[in-house]
């Protein structure tokens, strides 16, 4: 009896069965070795896999052979999108994901897995990173402020370019030094003036992207009045105030 | 606490410490005593919930933390990787591991690879910029060939003039350049004539060497808050400048033992010490920890061999001779592009044998130093010698009076 295309049972750990092709089944390698090595007639148990989960990740294995067999008008840069659509998901989710990839040894899933984790990591900072992943801080007292020393040469560049957090902006202090308008302020890096922002705006953030060109547009005709006052070295001063804190 | 029942229970803490591939050069960290668990304030704890990311397989963890190692490989992208290992003590372990030196990778990531010996076999192109209004000077790492306006921050020396000798103070905080500060990183001292010169790190060149007796203050003060240890001075170059036969009419000779390299580290198989950690930063090392350490650490906190051995063994830095250019009346040195401004400061160090005739020198330029600009200087450096080193030496040309004409 030949069957046009095998089929494979899966158990989850929630006792769901699924049966899916051969093909699609084998993108795992575990199961692969099992099928290959085990009864192919029964039901392979993944133990560590829930229904939902083994779900999706067939999805998954299914769009990407039926992709590379041609069975589906797919061009890469849609499947690309596919996936990155694939792991917009919670984050528990995301974690069971990664585990069972994992676990059922299937390599790409898991490098989109860890890589969409990576990326949920770069360009954030320790406390954020924490937050997100709910890890706890366990460091000393005189260990976190080397860690901060650390974190803040780190963020020093030249020309100004990188991510300044501004902490307890000095009110007065700002004023004295704020050009036609009494409400506006220049920041400085590196002796360049980049970027115009109220002060009212400045004390919500928490953080600034700091650019190497003016992101405001008169910030060019400023820089001259600047310089025409002569109050340059004041505003270097007023970038000290500033307590740069990681 | 007598000394005893403080061995055993670190013993007992070794016991419960049962995380696969626990090494040894980060420290014995005595997490129960004297750490305090820093909650994020902003973040409301939920007892009740536990994270799934704290129960990830480690291979997992460090799968995703080799890949941001990876694609971040240059500034200022790199910093995620200085972050990454700002989290936890976990994940500095992991990132830690993953993250090569200087030496081998040829990339500078933490504070810590200024400290450490360059690239083998390549240049790290930096550049220094002085100003002048501030008597300080600030090293960048180039990171674009074509300009020297982009670059990452890696250290700033001011000049400190006292009335017997000149002090240039060597820091990693751009703002904060002065000796009682944290980021303090060593210093350049120069005599009175500005004609010899020495550079000292504030912490000891090698891990293995003596502490200062307040550390065992911290030993027995378990529970309160531990002082800081003082930065030390330790000597670990020596320089010195000498008109050349010619008079003032030559350039300058330039003379630089490097007390804490071997001159067996530029020989093949040869290593230089390699520091792993700032010791007052707690972050990985403890330096009670030198009480306990037994002789197997020792000998690997040790990379090079006859350190011990005094004045034998130390690598010797001579500036390679220009020639004479007869049609455009100069002396020249090829700097292979990096250097455009004609200068007495410019200078390239190749290693030269202690007892060698003039002329019998090794070719490897290991430090090259010379003006583009009006305060713009390039500075490149390898293997066996550190950013922090070669800044300092660098910082000796331009204070030493041995000019010419």
């Amino acid at each position: 009896m030949g069957s046009t295309s095998t089929k494979i049972k899966l158990r989850t750990s929630d006792q769901k069965v699924f049966e899916v092709e051969k093909a699609v089944a084998v993108q795992s390698q575990t199961i692969k070795y099992i099928y290959e090595n085990g009864c192919p007639d029964s039901v392979i148990h993944v133990h560590s896999v829930s229904g939902d989960i083994l779900s999706k990740i067939l999805d998954y294995c299914k769009k990407h052979v039926n992709s590379a067999a041609g069975k589906e008008d797919i061009s890469p840069e849609e499947l690309y999108e596919w996936d990155a659509n694939f792991v917009k998901v919670d984050q528990n989710t995301l974690f069971d994901l990664i585990l069972a990839a994992n676990c059922l040894k299937i390599e790409s899933l898991l490098d989109l897995t860890c890589q969409t984790v990576a990326n949920m990591i770069k360009g954030k900072r320790p406390e954020e990173i924490r937050t997100t992943f709910n890890i706890k801080n366990d460091y000393t007292i005189e260990a976190e402020e080397a860690v901060r020393r650390e974190n803040k040469w780190a963020f020093d560049m030249l020309g100004g370019v990188g991510t300044m957090v501004i902490e307890e902006l000095a009110d007065d202090t700002m004023s004295k030094c704020v050009t036609n308008t009494k409400s506006r302020v220049c920041v400085i890096a590196a002796n360049q003036i980049v970027m115009m922002r109220s002060i009212s705006k400045l004390a919500n953030k928490k953080s600034i992207d700091v650019y190497k060109q003016p992101q405001n547009p008169t910030t060019p005709r400023i820089k001259e009045s600047v310089k025409q006052r002569n109050v340059g070295t004041g505003f270097i001063e007023l970038f000290f105030h500033f307590k740069c804190k990681m | 606490m007598s000394f005893k029942s403080i061995i055993q229970d670190m013993k007992g803490e070794f016991g419960s410490i049962s995380r696969k591939g626990f090494d040894v050069k980060f420290g014995y960290g005595m997490r129960s005593r004297s750490h305090r668990v820093v909650q994020d304030s902003s973040v409301p704890v939920d007892v009740f919930k536990q994270s799934c990311w704290a129960n990830m397989p480690p291979e997992l963890l460090r799968d995703v933390l080799m890949r941001i190692e990876a694609s971040e490989s240059t500034w200022p992208p790199r910093k995620n990787v200085v972050v990454c290992a700002g989290v936890c003590r976990n994940w500095r372990e992991i990132m830690k591991e993953i993250v090569k030196t200087p030496e081998i990778s040829c990339k500078l990531t933490f504070p810590i690879s200024l400290k450490q010996p360059g690239p083998r076999d390549s240049l790290l192109q930096c550049y220094i910029k002085r100003n002048r209004s501030n008597q300080t000077y600030y090293l960048y790492l180039g990171l674009n060939q074509a300009s020297n306006d982009d670059g990452k921050f890696l250290l700033a020396a001011r000049k400190c003039r006292r009335p017997t000798c000149t002090d240039y103070i060597i820091s990693l905080n751009c703002n904060d350049v002065s000796k009682g500060s944290s980021t303090y990183i060593g210093k350049l001292r120069s005599n009175f004539l500005g004609t010899k010169f020495t550079v000292y790190d504030a912490q000891p060149p090698n891990a293995g060497a003596k502490v200062t007796k307040s550390c065992s203050t911290r030993l027995i003060n378990m529970k309160q808050v531990s002082p800081r240890v003082p930065a030390g001075n330790y000597p670990v170059a020596h320089i010195s400048y000498e008109l050349n036969v010619l008079g003032s009419r030559g350039p300058r000779r330039m003379h630089c033992v490097m007390d804490a390299i071997p001159a067996s580290s530029i020989e093949p198989g040869g290593v230089a010490p390699t520091q792993t950690e700032f010791l007052h930063s707690n972050l990985d090392t403890f330096p009670s920890l030198l009480f306990f350490r037994s002789k197997s650490t020792r000998a690997e906190s040790f990379q090079s061999g006859p350190l011990s051995d005094q004045k034998d063994g130390m690598l010797v830095l001579r500036n390679k001779s220009p020639r004479w250019h007869e049609q455009l009346q100069c002396w020249c040195l090829n700097f292979n592009g990096r250097v455009t401004v004609a200068s007495v400061k410019n200078f390239q160090l190749v290693a030269s044998p202690e007892n060698a005739a003039a002329g019998q020198e090794h070719e490897n330029v290991i430090l090259q130093f010379g003006k583009v600009g009006k305060d713009v200087f390039t500075m490149d450096y390898q293997y066996p010698i550190s950013a922090f080193q070669a800044f300092a030496i660098c910082l000796s040309s331009f204070d030493t009076k041995i000019a010419c004409e």
